[in-house]
């Protein structure tokens, strides 16, 4: 409870462009702008001119690929695994505010209005420009070369089409998604946009600490048999985990080695 | 048709005690979160959130399977998420023993039973139940929140029930599960 | 290795039924008789009325070609779809001791359930309802799919909109505002949103007042259509109608209400053409109860139309029984059908064959008698790529289900127009089942298996015959050569599988008159082998009744004795190799290199 409602306290460059991995893929124009209280996890792929607006959140695995073009974000949008956004034109991409794009889906397209909803594994194609409050439903495609008016919902085997009245809630879920993603995915991942504050990182190992007195204490209260049961696999989950951990570690540098090492170590006493 | 060993590269694999066998090019988020069964195989690019926890709890598991499962290429584990009461968070999902999930297929669901078997490229909505005993067919999208009964065929967008599976479903899909543990081989 | 993947897409071993259900057809043809004989693997026992007849019957073959007798399936006929089953859909009848398929089963229903929240709906009360959920399930106008409750006033957030951090773009579109909960038209807090289509109840005005009893909350709205009115009223003018002339008046009145609208007309018929009969004229005219209302200027409408999305689909309309509209905004949400458990039996012997657990969730059976563990398993174990007049070599596996050996008889037709098979070995045995050997394999498995294709000679010791493949555990692999004959999507042959092995079962001594029945059926057997090819018929023989070794059972008025029995069934199945590639297409070097090294011995 209150994890939900403690504001994110995460580290952002206001409006700094950064290259410090430009030169890892060999390219000068790459850019990324960050925006305040954006959160970009270490494991996506950024390629080009690309700027993410304020408070959006870009999950592991998505690749946001300006071949051509920049990509320009807004604000606010949730951006989730595997997802691919890239610009073949040289014009730039536009996506608005408050938008979703689900797991797995591809857009394409020229401009992206807001609050719509991309679902898992949807399409937008071409030069495709997408209205306002849109839901592309799952494994659903638009044509290429349209212009997709607000409030138009595509779904189903056969791609149809049908005008959905406003709906309230998705808002609403979406401004609670987005504090929750912000106050958690600094916490299991590791965030792009330069080194993390002291203070942060003590913020982190401090919860960290707070968590396992919850769950020692939680012990107490369970079946010590069924207790013990779980805890075996629980173990070799770790296990597991330790081993992908050192084999993830190589890629990065020393320093967050030695923090995931610490935090890990933390973690499993 | 009899099932082809499947050789992997060794050094791809780690196999835990229990006989879990995780791709390292899977990316497996909070993994202190997750709980595997033992004899199951985590296959290349899959990607497991075990970091969306719910909020509020102490310790929460946050994605356990069960035993002899498959999880191919490409698929995606995610919990599913929503409101409650005025609260945001995720939760839980749990998936039984001798599930088999498709190459590129996303599961966002709260329960998966056992004995399921998940085809390609199917797309499972938050909070989706499929009970034990069940097959979704390659490419098929099932809705948020639908409840799969046993013994059932399901296949389209959005997936309906098209068909009963026969009554001896559950000795099938074990011994396929088993068969394909028993025949993922390290290739040296 | 991917041409084989390929391959095995269109690959399969179905079984055939031999119930006359799947078969009438068939056997309306030249092939009747001999169909009926090859598919009746009666294990002779408790029925000797019908070991009688089967042994006329067989006696008739005789003249048949062998061939022809042997099988009844032409593999290429597109009809042999219908009558050949995947193993897995089979179930087996141990009294009949007969291979069963879906549809020579008798179904009852035990158990009524929603689909979506898996609650029991008593026998009672599924007439009322329906046949549909009566809670809160409902299925989407638009896209069938199952809607969710949702509050229209969703409660306040915990946290104020401030975490809306400040736009920084300034080439973005305008700044978002603060999502504002619009007003709720109606006071009811909920209705019913769908999650593909977004279609939701508020846009044909359906709110709720509660969350819960959804459909109570409807029932009223729903029994004031004109549509329903009328037929309660039809219902009821012919009820009394049906009730004072029915023949025996312990049939109850619901007995016509749905089905019932058939065995109406046919009555009506038949009344109509015995003018005499005094019944018929006591029917009464009948008029509407209400008048329903016809669309004006429907069509007129419809013209004007230009978004084909605002005329409902034909599944749209299908779903909506009562009045099938052609406008979109006239669809209601339907509520969800129920779905049933059922017991399978017999239709022979009216034994049962699938006895469900009564619970809607539950996923046990009391009472499971599926083919899958009496009848043995044959998979294509290697499938090396088909080539036109090139000799292949093809491994089938056979496992055995059951706890003790089994030898296994197999025939084919050794020629046909699109291939010929041989078989190096037609008879072998299996060993049992046995848990512990399934578990071995799990552990070394692998290990003897990579190399088996080298090892299969010492593998293969007990028989010593060549054509064995390998043998090991509860299975047996074999080898087949094929050899297509022309170039063809999918390759078939059919194989009469005959399987014998010896039972031991208990008897008590009040049963020696059925032993007795045993004893003649079995000399029955013999001279019919005579004159018969012994594949097709079941037998069974007696041999060494022994007294039960418990001391106690001789101090019982009924001694136990244990019997060992022979029984032998034959099947047929249907074999699909899938493409056969010509020649040109596939190199001969290319295709050689695909058979397996190992087998090249044989």
């Amino acid at each position: 409870m209150a994890a939900a409602t403690r504001p994110a306290k995460v580290n952002s460059i206001e409006g700094v462009s950064s290259s410090y991995y430009a030169g890892k893929m060999g390219r000068n124009k790459d850019s990324l702008t960050l925006g305040k209280h954006a959160i970009v996890c270490q494991d996506t792929e950024l390629r080009g001119e690309i700027s993410v607006g304020a408070g959006t959140v870009l999950n592991p695995q998505c690749k946001i690929l300006a071949e051509s073009g920049p990509i320009r974000i807004g604000v606010n949008n949730i951006i989730e695994e595997k997802v691919i956004i890239v610009n073949k034109s040289t014009k730039p991409l536009m996506i608005g505010d408050d938008n979703v794009f689900e797991v797995g889906c591809y857009i394409e397209g020229s401009k992206i209005g807001n609050k719509n909803v991309i679902e898992a594994k949807a399409s937008v194609l071409g030069k495709t420009s997408v209205g306002d409050n849109c839901v592309i439903g799952a494994v659903c495609s638009t044509r290429t070369d349209e212009v997709i008016p607000d409030n138009t919902v595509i779904y189903g085997n056969m791609h149809n089409r049908r005008v959905q009245t406003v709906n309230t809630n998705q808002a609403n879920l979406h401004t609670r998604h987005l504090e929750y993603l912000r106050d958690t995915l600094p916490k299991f991942n590791h965030i792009r946009g330069g080194s993390e504050s002291k203070s942060t990182r003590n913020e982190k190992e401090s919860r960290d600490r707070s968590r396992r007195e919850h769950r020692s204490h939680d012990k107490d209260h369970r079946d010590k048999s069924h207790d013990r049961a779980r805890d075996k696999s629980r173990d070799e989950a770790r296990e597991v985990a330790r081993d992908k951990d050192s084999h993830d570690k190589e890629k990065r540098d020393t320093r967050d080695k030695e923090a995931a090492k610490k935090v890990g170590v933390a973690r499993e006493t | 048709m009899e099932p082809q060993i499947v050789y992997y590269p060794r050094p791809e694999y780690i196999e835990t005690d229990t006989g879990n066998k995780v791709s390292r090019k899977s990316v497996i988020c909070g993994s202190q979160n997750i709980i595997l069964g033992g004899k199951t195989i985590i296959q290349t690019d899959c990607v497991i959130r075990g970091d969306l926890r719910r909020t509020g709890v102490g310790h929460a598991v946050v994605v356990a399977i069960g035993r002899y499962c498959l999880l191919s290429r490409g698929s995606i584990i995610r919990p599913p998420y929503k409101t409650y009461k005025g609260m945001f968070s995720y939760y839980p999902m749990k998936i039984g023993d001798h599930v088999t999930i498709g190459e590129g297929s996303i599961v966002e669901a709260a329960t998966i039973g056992s004995f399921v078997h998940i085809g390609k490229n199917c797309v499972i909505g938050r909070f989706a139940i499929i009970k034990d005993c069940c097959r979704i067919e390659d490419n098929t999208v099932i809705p948020p929140n639908t409840v799969v009964p046993s013994f059932s065929i399901y296949e389209g967008s959005p997936g309906v029930c098209v068909d009963e599976l026969p009554e001896c479903v559950q000795d099938l899909y074990e011994s396929q599960t088993k068969d394909f543990y028993t025949k993922f081989q390290p290739s040296n | 290795m991917t041409a084989e993947a390929i391959n095995a897409a269109h690959t399969f071993v179905h079984y055939h039924c031999s119930c006359p259900d799947v078969n009438r057809s068939l056997s309306s043809l030249t092939l009747k008789e001999n169909e009926a004989k090859n598919n009746d693997k009666k294990i002779v026992g408790d029925r000797d009325d019908d070991n009688n007849t089967e042994l006329n019957k067989n006696r008739e073959y005789a003249n048949t070609t062998k061939e022809d007798a042997l099988f009844p399936l032409d593999a290429y006929s597109p009809r042999t779809v219908f009558s050949t089953f995947a193993l897995s859909k089979l179930y087996f009848c141990e009294d009949c001791h007969q291979i069963r398929c879906p549809r020579c089963v008798q179904e009852e229903i035990v158990c009524y359930y929603c689909p979506n929240c898996l609650f029991e709906v008593p026998t009672a009360s599924v007439k009322s309802e329906r046949n549909r959920c009566a809670r809160n399930c409902f299925q989407c106008p638009i896209c069938q799919n199952t809607l969710t409750v949702v509050a229209s006033t969703e409660p306040p957030p915990v946290t104020p909109a401030t975490a809306v951090p400040p736009r920084l773009l300034p080439n973005a579109a305008p700044a978002p505002s603060p999502p504002i909960p619009t007003p709720q038209p109606t006071g009811a807090p909920y209705f019913l949103l769908c999650g593909v289509c977004r279609w939701d109840s508020q846009e044909i005005n359906m709110t709720f007042e509660k969350a819960t009893g959804l459909a109570l909350q409807l029932q009223k709205t729903e029994d004031e259509k004109p549509d329903v009115k009328e037929f309660e009223h039809l219902k009821e003018h012919f009820e009394k109608h049906l009730r004072t002339n029915a023949p025996s008046t312990t049939l109850s009145s619901h007995l016509f209400l749905f089905p019932g609208l058939n065995g109406f007309s046919s009555r009506y018929g038949s009344s109509g053409s015995t003018q005499n009969q005094p019944k018929s004229d006591d029917v009464a005219p009948y008029e509407a109860a209400v008048k329903v209302i016809e669309e004006e200027g429907l069509i007129e409408e419809l013209k004007k139309l230009d978004n084909p999305n605002a005329v409902t689909t034909l599944t749209q309309r299908l779903d909506q029984l009562s009045d099938q509209p052609y406008k979109v905004e006239k669809l209601q949400p339907q509520r969800i059908h129920l779905r049933t458990k059922r017991v399978k039996r017999c239709r022979t012997c009216h034994h049962i064959l699938i006895k469900p657990e009564q619970k809607a969730q539950a996923i046990k059976f009391k009472i499971k008698l599926v083919a899958l563990n009496y009848i043995p398993k044959i998979t294509i174990a290697k499938l090396p790529k088909l080539t036109v007049n090139q000799k292949t070599h093809v491994i089938l596996k056979f496992s055995n289900p059951l706890d003790v050996e089994v030898d296994i008889k197999l025939t084919t037709k050794e020629k046909d127009a699109y291939g010929t098979i041989t078989m190096p070995t037609s008879e072998f045995a299996i060993s049992p089942y046995n848990e512990v050997w399934e578990y071995d394999d799990e552990d070394f498995g692998t290990d003897n298996r990579l190399p088996s294709r080298g090892r299969h000679s010492q593998a293969a010791s007990t028989h010593g015959t060549e054509g064995i493949f390998e043998k090991k555990g509860s299975y047996t692999s074999i080898i087949l050569e094929v050899t297509p004959l022309v170039e063809m999507d999918e390759f078939r042959f059919p194989l009469l599988v005959t399987y014998t092995y010896k039972a031991t079962i208990e008897i008590s001594t009040q049963d020696d008159a059925k032993l007795d029945k045993l004893s003649t059926n079995k000399s029955d057997d013999v001279d019919k082998t005579d004159t018969d090819i012994d594949t097709s018929t079941a037998t069974a023989e007696t041999s060494a009744i022994t007294p039960s070794t418990n001391a106690d059972t001789d101090n019982e008025p009924e001694a136990i004795l244990t019997k060992e029995i022979t029984k032998s069934l034959s099947f047929c199945t249907i074999i699909g190799l899938g493409a056969v590639a010509k020649v040109s297409s596939a190199p001969p070097t290319s295709s050689s290199s695909k058979t397996p090294t190992g087998i090249t011995a044989c």
